[in-house]
């Protein structure tokens, strides 16, 4: 008996231990089956200093290009005799890579994929975390915007991230021709040198590199409170009456909810007058009175902007519980009928409508659709943000060899081919060229509800291909158009000038500008979101009297910032 | 009568032992460490199966200790041995910070009011649990108040939005009582109420739980005592007053001194899952304070390990003050 128990006490022992050292770290790049681990062949952490001791000489680079040159042609004889696999980080990890699509990579590529997941709750926290703990995946994709640029420099000075080179790119000529065009490359290089890729949007080029942001709206609820305008055009006053409209005749429960990263800003200052960079409320810009940099939140137009996102909210035109939205709830609410209108889904109309009318919601596709509304001041804006949607760092510890055959695949995938498999799948199973490759039939199922293909592929992602460009989107002959149509009627409106419109522009300069106070500092926008989300929630006050006390508040420390703008950008 | 009253200048060991006075207040001998070893060796395998959790503590409590040099440097990614001393910029920095402020003051206040309010309530919980005759329905209700303590805060977030809502069941019902009522609804927006619905909502949650531990005190108490006082004419109250409380009071004073211990500590899950901007000003506390300034705002490592530090500094102090106090008070105490 005495045994048994020093047996089991042992065997609590052991396999507590064995617990304790499953808490350990797994490295994020595991081996591909038959070969040598990526991760043991990735370089050393090398610190700045050391970088610099092994800089080569000009006849050592020339020589070393050449070399490179002649080991590249070899390469591309010897095909990709050597397995690859690299992490990256990607929305819905459990989505990607279980479709043919990365089978089809690995086949003609011999490089297989680990996904880390992140979320748009916690995308920017995790890669903050991986980078100061040294522990980034290979493939750090990034919704790196203006506001956040100056981690960026200050990570890339360190070291953090493996350069791209004028060689990467040379005999690559889909990922050269971005490399020599696109706006954002030289924003993103510090110090000369180019550390991020940026995906590209996929915009028209008449959007400018504007958002297609908008209200989107129930054309049948506004048709049977008899508010409804054929050209979906309104002013902001008529808005406001057609949201109270709709819940006056208690169609919905829910007038106007918000993405969240939206709200409550989207509802009014997007739109409107104020500037707005980005997803930001409140970044830099020159007063044209004065010449000189200005914080907009204590501008008068911005200060208007507030008061009426508050008689919004306080009104209940905005949906209060708006506040808590984390993710996905305005949609599930439009989706769900009980809330009449949302922002910022053109780009998405034939999934959300295709759902609807599935589900009984709307009657038909066009019973929702994009509302162009003015801004208070009369104007309908469209605010320009960078040309890119992310970008994506490679990590300082790659293997070399993994990071030339991402970038041969990033270079495919935005060929012909290579946007057919992103964007279809595989030919002969789910598509085929027509004749001349002039055009091509989609072999999917039809769906007669909906008049649309149902993609094999709609609940899975094949996020590994987005790093290399958001290509424009391949419409398949048959398909639903709506969302393009959508998309090119408010463009066309927007280039129209009816109703009078403008842009409001992105500045790289201010963005990207990396100087003790603006990067410590920023432009204050979650301090200014978060006092605007604060302030509408109080009823009976006064919102004007206490926007303008918090922006006095912050005065001293904004002119902190707005003094090295106007030093290091206008010259004092 | 006098044997109760014997008992009331007896303490208790949790499991109901008594102590005499005299044994509790005994001088400390000198360590004699031949005695110990003989023990260790004695009880080997107890300290065997101890050796896992040692391990775990010394790997995630002790080594990260390492890393509190950050408090006192300017975070870079070569490393924390490499990164560079900045004379307490960071302290500085956060004395002066408006929003550091406002979250050490919400963080005492809810502190305070979970202690002032929420401290009793298991107490008084497992004291009628107690009194509950049938031992079925003892054990029905003892699951049913535990159980919330099963669910996550995530979870409970979503259920208090569900219910205090713009569409909530509360509201609703608002709303058929007086509708100018629940135009105005904004509960869950309401800085004036947060603190008290953090309060409320985590005594819901947690009280069942926290009668586990008295319920086991008073599971010690000899029933002998009870039967005695029965037949010397002691009522339900009186025995409560004269016999249970003073079988646990040593339990409660350890879970008090480990509670002031812990006012630093505001429930993180708990605001986190539930606060928004409009509560801010006061439902903001360090630790959320912490993480938005970590993860939101723009890492900077060092300020926040500061931030950290000082807390979990103040903890200390507030520990070691309890504990002063309930040794002063003639208290069992964590040493």
């Amino acid at each position: 008996m005495k045994g048994l128990k020093r047996t089991l006490t042992l065997l609590l022992v052991v396999s507590l231990l064995a617990l304790t050292a499953a808490c350990g770290d797994t490295p994020a790049t595991t081996a591909a089956p038959e070969s040598k681990p990526a991760a043991e062949k990735t370089t050393e952490a090398k610190t700045p200093e050391e970088k610099t001791t092994e800089a080569k000489t000009p006849e050592e680079t020339s020589t070393k290009a050449q070399a490179t040159e002649a080991k590249e042609t070899e390469a591309a004889a010897a095909a990709y005799d050597t397995p690859i696999r690299v992490s990256m980080n990607v929305m819905d990890a459990e989505k990607n890579g279980i479709d043919a699509r990365p089978k089809f990579v690995e086949e003609k590529f011999n490089l297989t994929f680990d996904y880390l997941p992140v979320s748009w709750g916690d995308w920017n926290e995790k890669i903050r975390t991986w980078i100061n703990t040294g522990d980034t995946p290979d493939l750090i994709w990034w919704d790196l915007k203006g506001a956040t640029a100056w981690e960026y420099l200050s990570w890339a000075r360190q070291g953090a991230f493996t350069a791209f080179t004028d060689e990467d790119f040379a005999n690559r000529p889909q990922l050269k021709n971005i490399y020599e065009t696109a706006e954002s490359i030289d924003a993103l290089r510090c110090d000369g040198t180019l550390y991020a890729w940026p995906s590209l949007r996929d915009n028209p080029p008449e959007a400018q590199n504007c958002y297609t942001s908008n209200y989107c709206y129930r054309r049948d609820w506004a048709k049977e409170v008899g508010l409804y305008k054929e050209d979906d055009t309104y002013t902001f006053e008529e808005w406001e009456e057609l949201i109270a409209a709709v819940l006056d005749a208690g169609l919905a429960e829910a007038g106007l909810v918000l993405p969240p990263f939206g709200f409550p800003h989207a509802a009014v200052l997007f739109i409107s007058g104020p500037p707005a960079e980005g997803n930001e409320t409140c970044s830099y810009i020159i007063d044209p009175d004065t010449g000189k940099y200005i914080w907009p939140p204590s501008t008068d137009a911005y200060v208007a902007g507030v008061k009426k996102t508050y008689d919004m909210y306080q009104a209940g035109l905005i949906w209060r519980d708006n506040m808590s939205f984390k993710a996905s709830e305005h949609q599930d609410m439009i989706k769900a009928g009980q809330a009449f209108a949302t922002y910022n889904v053109t780009g998405a109309l034939n999934a959300w409508t295709g759902d609807m009318v599935r589900d009984g919601i709307i009657e038909k596709r066009e019973d929702f659709g994009p509302a162009i509304v003015s801004g208070i001041d009369g104007i309908w804006y469209m605010t320009q943000t960078e040309d890119y949607w992310t970008v994506t760092a490679m990590s300082k510890d790659i293997d070399p060899e993994a990071k030339n055959r991402v970038l041969d695949f990033w270079d495919w995938i935005i060929t012909d081919e290579g946007r057919m498999v992103r964007n279809f799948g595989i030919e002969g199973t789910d598509w085929n060229w027509a004749d001349n490759e002039q055009g091509f039939e989609l072999l999917w199922e039809f769906d007669e509800t909906t008049k649309d293909y149902i993609s094999p592929y709609n609940e899975t992602r094949f996020n590994e291909a987005t790093p290399a460009e958001n290509s424009r989107v391949i419409v398949p002959p048959g398909a639903v158009t709506y969302q393009y149509e959508e998309r090119d009627r408010v463009w066309a409106a927007f280039a129209s000038g009816t109703p009078k419109s403008a842009i409001k522009p992105f500045d790289y300069q201010v963005s990207f500008l990396s100087s003790e106070y603006k990067d410590q500092f920023g432009s204050f926008n979650v301090e200014a979101k978060a006092k605007l989300n604060e302030l509408i929630a109080q009823p009976d006050i006064d919102i004007e009297a206490e926007w303008r006390a918090w922006t006095d508040s912050m005065a001293p420390d904004v002119q902190k910032v707005l003094d090295e703008l106007n030093t290091i950008l206008l010259g004092g | 009568m006098a044997e109760i009253q014997q008992q009331r200048e007896t303490a208790m060991t949790p499991g109901g032992a008594a102590i005499a006075p005299s044994a509790r207040r005994r001088p400390r001998e000198p360590l004699n460490w031949k005695r110990i070893g003989k023990r260790i060796w004695r009880y080997k395998w107890i300290y065997v199966m101890m050796l896992p959790t040692l391990i775990v503590i010394f790997i995630f409590r002790y080594i990260p200790m390492y890393g509190l040099q950050l408090a006192f440097k300017n975070y870079k990614l070569a490393g924390i041995a490499a990164s560079p001393w900045n004379d307490f910029a960071h302290f500085k920095r956060m004395l002066g910070y408006p929003g550091f402020m406002q979250a050490l003051k919400n963080t005492l206040i809810i502190s305070l009011m979970r202690i002032v309010i929420g401290f009793p309530f298991p107490i008084i919980l497992a004291l009628m649990i107690n009194e509950v005759r049938l031992r079925r329905s003892k054990r029905v209700l003892q699951t049913i108040y535990t159980f919330p303590h099963f669910l996550s805060w995530v979870l409970l977030a979503g259920i208090m939005l569900n219910m205090f809502g713009q569409a909530g069941i509360v509201r609703k019902v608002i709303e058929v009582i007086n509708p100018a009522w629940a135009a105005d609804w904004n509960l869950l927006y309401d800085a004036g109420a947060y603190r008290w619905m953090v309060v409320f909502s985590d005594m819901w949650k947690e009280a069942g739980w926290g009668t586990i531990i008295y319920l086991a005190a008073i599971a010690g108490i000899d029933e002998a005592l009870f039967e005695a006082a029965a037949i010397d004419g002691a009522g339900r109250g009186q025995r409560i007053r004269h016999i249970l409380l003073p079988g646990i009071i040593s339990m409660i004073a350890i879970q008090f001194v480990l509670r002031v211990g812990s006012m630093m500590e505001g429930g993180f899950d708990q605001i986190f899952n539930t606060y928004n901007e409009p509560v801010y000003r006061t439902g903001d506390i360090i630790d959320t304070f912490v993480y938005r300034m970590t993860f939101q705002r723009g890492a900077d490592m060092g300020f926040t390990t500061a931030v950290g530090l000082f807390k979990n500094v103040v903890n200390f102090a507030l520990l070691l003050m309890a504990n002063a106090i309930t040794r002063a008070l003639g208290q069992r105490t964590l040493w």
